[in-house]
């Protein structure tokens, strides 16, 4: 996963509560039992003509004016509903970097910072009025180390937790770290055979 | 110190905590379905990595296989075959229990994990599928999460997280008849909003929780997650005991378990960072009219002002603000899913079903839950009850529940659909979906537009 800093793009704006990942990523569009080859599904009911590839010219993503975003600013609630990581591994193909939102769908926002995308909580009022600036594609900035947002002179800060935060400063994979706790797991599971012996399977049948 | 139930399971699992305020968590059980599963495990390959404790993992094959009766052995979900075949050979190569089509234990992940008794009180259970919180409905801490995670999992037996916040949903009152947990959830999720349970662990509690089935405690906890939350979690009682006594993977030393879970409860002092009380005695049926499950209003109402970001859910439903529920023709009905496809779901739609036949222009599907469910309502004579009626009788999985590219109902049509979500598209293209309980389906079904068991007359 890439480490992430500063990110400097337009952002398309998609201020519908609730968008879930059937939306961002329908279920049809994961074709192969792979990362990639998703980006094209992104979006894809909302950004195709029904029944055809063909954009639809009054969905943000295919205005060329946002050809270059790499930021989403979201309603509340970004990324409910299904669990599938398909969706992140879709925007992140696509180029987004950061999604801005005032909450995020639990497992939606877990698959983002372990896939190197930002999703940064920010108020509704401050959201309003990111939301009127990036209308006409004027670029914003995105500062993770000084969390801000930055735009014409003006910076507005955003939350994220800051273990998230160092994950994607870092561009780490969590497993790695985790493995360096083994003695200490293998420890406490060793001691739970004994407590919870009837949780322990002895063998698949 | 006085803790809450959700409290207790995270304590016991807790190996180590970060300076960050993360935790690292023990994971009991893994389940993988075939839409993730395989992923996952070629990932750990590519890595050199291995399942931690293969005995701990168990697989199905349940989300884009055929639903035709007497189905064929494959998806008729574009290139979907590959994930059936990959999820076979890693379940395999990695020495994973699988629950494969030609088995009588395959289903719903979520169905069969009770029924074959993998999901106990006490243990941590997860699954890269959103609504694994409906095995919270047996105290267990059980909760969906991405492929990533699913991969840490399996390599470490751990995870690495944040501990959810605290809420309690007392249920009291008293159910009235044709009233069901249901419509309960989509009244409080509709009331509340779908994000607010963001970030909490529900405990839903009280008499009106505890009356209930642990099928109808199952459909309580699956809706957690279209209220947004991490989890949802109920104290374990008798009921859920014995519920699970003699499955093929309870554990049979009776003594040691039932101390262990006697233990599990909220202390009375404990504290909820937010308790909701929602009183089930005046409950109607509920029908979502959205495409969000927080749209929904009961029965009997006018579909309700909406503020402009709701705009585009009426349109989609081509609904207009002040249009009566009651009365709204439909195209077709659907009984199943991991909410409500279980047996005691297709009997209380049978019960409407027995002796009458679906509207001739309704097109009406029943998919069992699980292969085990399909077969007991078979030795009951549930199945000749939706056939006669009109129903397709179909073989168990996720089918017509989410569309993947294989068969769904006509576009655009309108559904009655007694599953758990009505996005956009989430049956079919353009399909519109109202959620209502199995009851209401097969009331609507019948009579061919929206009604439940306790209309009477429009």
């Amino acid at each position: 996963m890439e480490a992430l800093k500063i990110i400097r793009a337009p952002a398309i704006s998609l201020l519908i509560p609730n968008i879930n990942t059937d939306v961002i990523m329908p279920s049809r569009e994961m074709r192969k039992v792979e990362r990639t080859g998703l980006k094209e599904g992104i979006f894809a009911d909302w950004r195709y003509l029904p029944g055809s590839r063909d954009p639809d010219p009054n969905f943000i993503m295919n205005d060329e004016r946002f050809e270059s975003a790499r930021i989403i600013l979201g309603g509340e609630n970004f990324g409910c509903g299904s669990s599938r990581e398909f969706a992140v591994w879709g925007l992140y193909e696509y180029g987004f970097r950061v999604i801005i939102a005032p909450s995020f769908g639990d497992i939606f926002y877990k698959n983002c910072i372990v896939n190197g995308i930002l999703p940064a909580i920010i108020e509704h009022g401050a959201l309003e009025v990111l939301n009127n600036y990036c209308l006409n594609a004027s670029p914003l900035e995105i500062n993770l180390e000084t969390k801000t947002i930055n735009f014409s002179g003006n910076s507005l800060p955003f939350d994220i937790d800051n273990h998230a935060l160092n994950l994607l400063l870092e561009g780490l994979d969590q497993i790695d770290r985790t493995l360096e706790y083994t003695e200490k797991i293998d420890t406490f599971i060793n001691a739970d055979k004994k407590n919870r012996s009837w949780v322990y399977i002895s063998e698949i049948g | 110190m006085s803790h809450t139930l959700m409290d207790k399971i995270w304590a016991s699992h807790l190996i180590h905590k970060f300076e960050d305020g993360d935790d690292l968590l023990l994971i009991d059980r893994i389940f993988l379905h075939e839409r993730t599963g395989a992923f996952a495990l070629k990932s750990l390959e590519t890595k050199k990595l291995s399942v931690k404790e293969p005995s701990s993992v168990f697989c199905t094959i349940d989300h884009i296989v055929d639903i035709k009766p007497g189905r064929p052995n494959l998806s008729r979900m574009p290139e979907g075959q590959g994930f059936i075949e990959a999820m076979r050979h890693s379940a395999k190569a990695h020495n994973l229990k699988l629950f494969d089509l030609d088995s009588p234990e395959q289903g719903i992940v979520h169905v069969i994990s009770p029924e074959l008794g993998i999901v106990q009180p006490g243990l941590s259970l997860i699954c890269a599928d959103s609504h694994t919180c409906t095995q919270g409905a047996f105290g267990a801490l059980a909760w969906g999460v991405g492929t990533t995670d699913l991969e840490h999992a399996l390599a470490t037996k751990t995870l690495k997280l944040r501990k959810p916040k605290n809420m309690r949903i007392n249920l009291d009152g008293k159910w009235l008849e044709g009233v069901s947990a249901k419509d309960a959830i989509l009244a409080i999720v509709s009331k509340y909003g779908a994000s607010h349970g963001n970030g909490f662990a529900i405990e839903f509690a009280g008499p009106a929780t505890e009356v209930l089935c642990m099928e109808d405690r199952m459909t309580l906890c699956n809706m957690a997650v279209e209220f947004g939350a991490f989890t949802a979690i109920i104290k374990p009682d008798q009921k859920a005991i014995s519920w699970l006594k003699n499955r093929r993977y309870s554990p049979d030393n009776d003594v040691e378990i039932e101390n262990y879970v006697a233990a599990l409860f909220s202390d009375k002092e404990a504290v909820f960072d937010e308790e909701i009380n929602f009183d089930v005695t005046s409950l109607k049926p509920y029908v979502s009219w959205g495409s969000s499950v927080d749209q929904s209003a009961p029965i009997d109402s006018l579909i309700p002002q909406v503020d402009g970001s709701e705009m585009p859910a009426l349109d989609y439903m081509t609904l207009n603000v002040g249009t009566p529920l009651l009365g709204l023709k439909i195209d077709g009905a659907f009984i199943g899913s991991c909410t409500n496809g279980r047996l005691t779901d297709l009997r209380r739609a049978a019960a409407i079903l027995k002796g009458k036949k679906v509207a001739p222009h309704v097109k009406a599907i029943c998919v069992p839950g699980s292969s085990r469910v399909k077969a007991e309502a078979e030795k009951e004579g549930i199945d000749k009850i939706f056939i006669n009626a009109g129903f397709e009788w179909c073989e168990s999985g996720c089918g017509f529940c989410f569309y993947a590219g294989g068969e769904t109902f006509e576009k655009g049509a309108r559904v009655i659909s007694s599953t758990n979500r009505n996005f956009e598209g989430r049956q079919g293209p353009q399909v519109k979906t109202h959620i209502a309980a199995p009851e209401t389906v097969a009331a609507s079904a019948v009579l061919g537009f929206i009604t439940s068991k306790n209309q009477k007359e429009h």
